[in-house]
């Protein structure tokens, strides 16, 4: 009552927030690693958060392969380095550019789709419902969805590194040709475990970022109806938001760490 | 439970199939630094490594077959590099082997490069030490030539102080009484055949490192093929060839004149007459000049390219012995 | 049709003193209720005076600030989380909208409360509870249908299948039959009674449809601010001459 007296209302309604979110991701890390394990709706969100969105991740990275292939050229050719843009180009886009697209697409689609899911079946009292049946809906429901999220977003960035390299061999033979085995070799010989291993990790932490706030959007949801559509639309923005600036905390880290 | 099971089995396939995929990039990305190989540790002492680091590559011939592990200072002037050799290739290196430090591509990634030597020797063992090549720097390279250079225009001057002495006919005889001369004039021309042999074979070692280029033979090749670098020293390499033979003509000439004049007084007269070989002389000699300036500002656009850095090294290397004695014999 | 007659004493819910308030609106305050086994009691209040409040309270959906709530002789406010659980078996809850889970099927929301309650080393036919549990709501065979796809009265029915399921000795409707027409809503407390009859189940009907409080209350327990400001049954408030009550009749 007396602290935050004087702040104005939007800074408080964020700190409450930040401070609702980190006890949130508490209470996932006290409840979501005990048994009863809700296995079988692990798996099943698995298939829905990961496999589902095969189809979206891969489209985006193929196009970002290619699309970063193609206007890297010209910078690379006035220097007279075309034989560098397979390497060059596998870099940023393993590094940076796919996982951070493949988290944001993520974003949009799961984070939207797990805060109004949950948001609904919180105003339509599914929760309260599974919660007298016995069974913890915070494990059910919250605990397996960002638990998949973590484990898939990295498998789906790994892939999406995999389509984006070969939408990058399609822009590097639009002007001139490039064997699949002298790019794959080019590729190869310039990454790194320090370019891979962070960018894995760090999706591993979007994962995370994307699964716990839709999750707690839509689990702090009210006001009926017409908040779902604002717990979901919550859960792309400030997972988006979160997703930068675990970026940029990552890109920190691992120039600490000597790994870029 | 029909979809259940599927819907299991198409995440079961996207799961293995990515970790497989990771697992492959991982050891192709591994393999190259070694990681997955057994390695066999030897060492060599550099006096300057220029700023090797542990994880750079090693070559032998061009192939990368291992890392460097670790670079310790043993003494104000040596630096021990400890080299991981994948044991699949250990067996060419013998102890003639000879290594030296260079560059990869053009971001400076340095590289130790190991290259067989000579003569065949015994297989180098575990922890024994490389025979190493001491680094030339390019800048080097790079004075030594233009020493050449200043001097080659040096004596063009002298001959043209000559020839124009020769050319004025009030001082013929007081040339003529002057013993010296005709010394002075075989001295002049062995200097400038010397040079022009030297001048010769860096413009052959130009022409080769070009037709390298132009074969795109490493990063550097690919680099250098469209930039402006490459007209650059193709020019270098142009003028050089054409300075030397230029010095050669003059040198011929030159040659044949001392022989004229170290050949009876009978013989002065008819040369002295054959104004045809003056300006022949002289015309040689300013082609020259310009064929030296145009040397000379190829090299310092040479010089700014801090690309060539290896080739130099390398090419320039042997002549640069021979270089400096003649053009410090020379000043 | 009385059954709460031969048990007459004995006490299946007991609320003393119950309080609860959100910020500073008390919605109970102070309220008291005493159910017996085999009845039906209604609780009768306009919208947003937390009738829905009191049943949370009862299964712990929401924790009460003060008071004592004893189910079949448990204190529900002083359990551990697997002896609530366990109670919360003994306790059909019928929620408002239902709360069918959208994204499984009608077997599937039947099982769901199944997974905790089964004792592990017996073997049940999980089949055969479902299709009773259906049966007794009147809606066999439709186990492979979506909530989506049903009707609301048919949702409230699937509702009740499936908090009967587990063979509760305690229901808690909370408003049945809002939002259904008058036809469909009577279907439904037609279903209420004959739970009532065949599962001997004991009931609090959270409502404001009088058409629902005619036909299923034994009792009737009206809540203004927060107490029970009246007690009696239907007839008995009927009568009545206060104008807070005669507003429910009007």
């Amino acid at each position: 009552m007396t602290l935050g007296e004087g702040i104005s209302k939007p800074i408080k309604t964020f700190f409450i927030e930040a401070g609702e979110l980190s006890q949130f991701a508490i209470r996932f890390f006290r409840e979501g690693f005990r048994p009863p394990y809700e296995f079988q709706e692990l798996l099943r969100q698995s298939y829905e958060i990961g496999y589902r969105s095969i189809p979206l991740v891969s489209f985006t990275a193929f196009i970002m392969g290619l699309v970063i292939t193609i206007q890297s050229h010209p910078a690379l050719e006035v220097f007279g380095a075309e034989s560098w843009l397979p390497s060059i180009v596998s870099v940023s886009l393993v590094r940076e550019i796919t996982p951070v697209i493949t988290a944001l697409i993520c974003a949009g689609k799961i984070g939207s789709s797990i805060g109004a899911e949950i948001g609904s079946m919180k105003v339509t009292e599914q929760i309260d419902a599974m919660e007298v049946s016995g069974t913890n809906p915070f494990k059910y429901l919250v605990a397996t969805r960002v638990l998949s999220t973590t484990i898939m977003l990295p498998l789906l960035v790994i892939f999406g590194d995999m389509i984006a390299l070969y939408g990058g061999f399609l822009g590097v033979n639009i002007r001139g040709v490039t064997t699949f085995d002298l790019y794959t070799t080019q590729v190869f010989n310039k990454l790194t475990f320090g370019d891979v291993l962070p960018s894995i990790i760090k999706s591993i932490f979007f994962g995370f970022v994307i699964g716990l706030v839709g999750s707690f959007k839509g689990y702090t949801t009210s006001n009926g109806t017409e908040g779902v559509g604002r717990s979901a639309n919550a859960a792309v923005v400030i997972s988006s938001f979160i997703v930068f600036i675990v970026d940029l905390l990552a890109a920190q880290i691992s120039d600490i760490l000597h790994l870029l | 439970m029909e979809t259940k099971t599927n819907n299991r089995l198409k995440l079961g396939i996207f799961v293995v199939v990515t970790t497989l995929l990771f697992a492959i990039a991982l050891y192709k990305i591994g393999g190259k630094r070694s990681m997955f190989n057994s390695t066999v540790t030897i060492n060599a002492v550099f006096k300057n490594v220029n700023g090797l680091m542990s994880g750079n590559n090693v070559r032998f011939g061009g192939i990368e077959i291992g890392t460097v592990s670790k670079v310790t200072i043993i003494s104000d002037t040596a630096i021990q590099a400890e080299l991981n050799i994948e044991k699949s290739s250990f067996g060419h290196i013998t102890s003639t082997s000879i290594a030296s430090i260079g560059t990869d591509g053009l971001m400076g990634n340095k590289i130790v490069n190991i290259a067989p030597g000579k003569k065949s020797g015994l297989p180098l063992k575990e922890g024994q030490f490389l025979l190493v090549l001491p680094n030339i720097e390019l800048d080097n390279a790079l004075r030594t030539l233009n020493k050449t250079n200043d001097n080659l225009e040096l004596i063009t001057d002298d001959v043209k102080v000559i020839t124009s002495r020769f050319s004025a006919k009030n001082t013929l005889w007081s040339l003529l009484m002057d013993t010296a001369v005709a010394e002075n004039v075989k001295q002049t021309v062995l200097d400038i055949r010397s040079s022009g042999g030297n001048a010769r074979k860096i413009s052959n070692g130009l022409s080769e490192m070009i037709v390298n280029v132009n074969k795109g033979k490493g990063t550097l090749g690919s680099l250098i093929r469209d930039s402006s670098l490459y007209l650059n020293l193709n020019k270098a390499a142009m003028d050089i060839r054409l300075s030397s033979r230029k010095a050669e003509k003059i040198a011929e000439d030159l040659g044949a004149m001392s022989d004229k004049l170290a050949h009876g007084e009978g013989s002065i007269g008819a040369m002295l007459e054959d104004t045809l070989l003056v300006r022949h002389i002289d015309e040689s000699v300013i082609d020259f000049k310009r064929g030296a300036a145009n040397f000379d500002s190829s090299m310092e656009a040479l010089k700014h390219n801090y690309f060539l850095r290896k080739y130099f090294k390398k090419k320039d290397q042997k002549n640069k012995k021979n270089k400096t004695d003649d053009s410090g014999s020379k000043n | 049709m009385n059954p709460m007659a031969e048990n007459r004493n004995e006490t299946v819910i007991e609320i003393r003193n119950l309080e609860k308030s959100f910020g500073e609106n008390h919605v109970l305050a102070g309220f008291n209720l005493v159910v017996n086994k085999g009845e039906n009691v209604v609780v009768l209040g306009r919208s947003g005076t937390g009738k829905s409040v009191l049943i949370k309270c009862i299964v712990r959906l929401l924790d009460p600030h003060a008071g004592t709530i004893h189910v079949l002789g448990t204190n529900m406010l002083d359990l551990k989380q697997e002896e609530l659980d366990n109670m919360r078996a003994k306790i059909g809850f019928l929620f408002q909208s239902s709360a069918l889970y959208d994204s499984m099927t009608v077997q599937e929301n039947l099982e769901f409360p199944l997974r905790r309650h089964l004792k592990r080393n017996v073997k049940y036919d999980i089949a055969k509870m479902v299709d009773d549990a259906l049966l007794s709501v009147g809606l066999k065979g439709t186990q492979k249908m979506s909530p989506a796809e049903l009707s609301g009265g048919m949702r409230k029915r699937i509702g009740i299948a499936r908090t009967l399921i587990l063979n509760p000795e305690v229901m808690l409707y909370d408003e049945p039959t809002t939002g259904l027409d008058p036809v469909t809503g009577r279907e439904i407390n037609h279903l209420m009674l004959e739970v009532q009859e065949k599962f001997r189940t004991s009931s609090i009907i959270i409502s404001h449809d009088m058409n629902c409080v005619r036909m299923t209350a034994n009792r009737v327990v009206v809540l203004i601010e927060g107490k029970n400001y009246a007690e009696g049954t239907y007839d008995d408030l009927k009568k009545s001459q206060d104008k807070n009550i005669k507003q429910f009749f009007d």
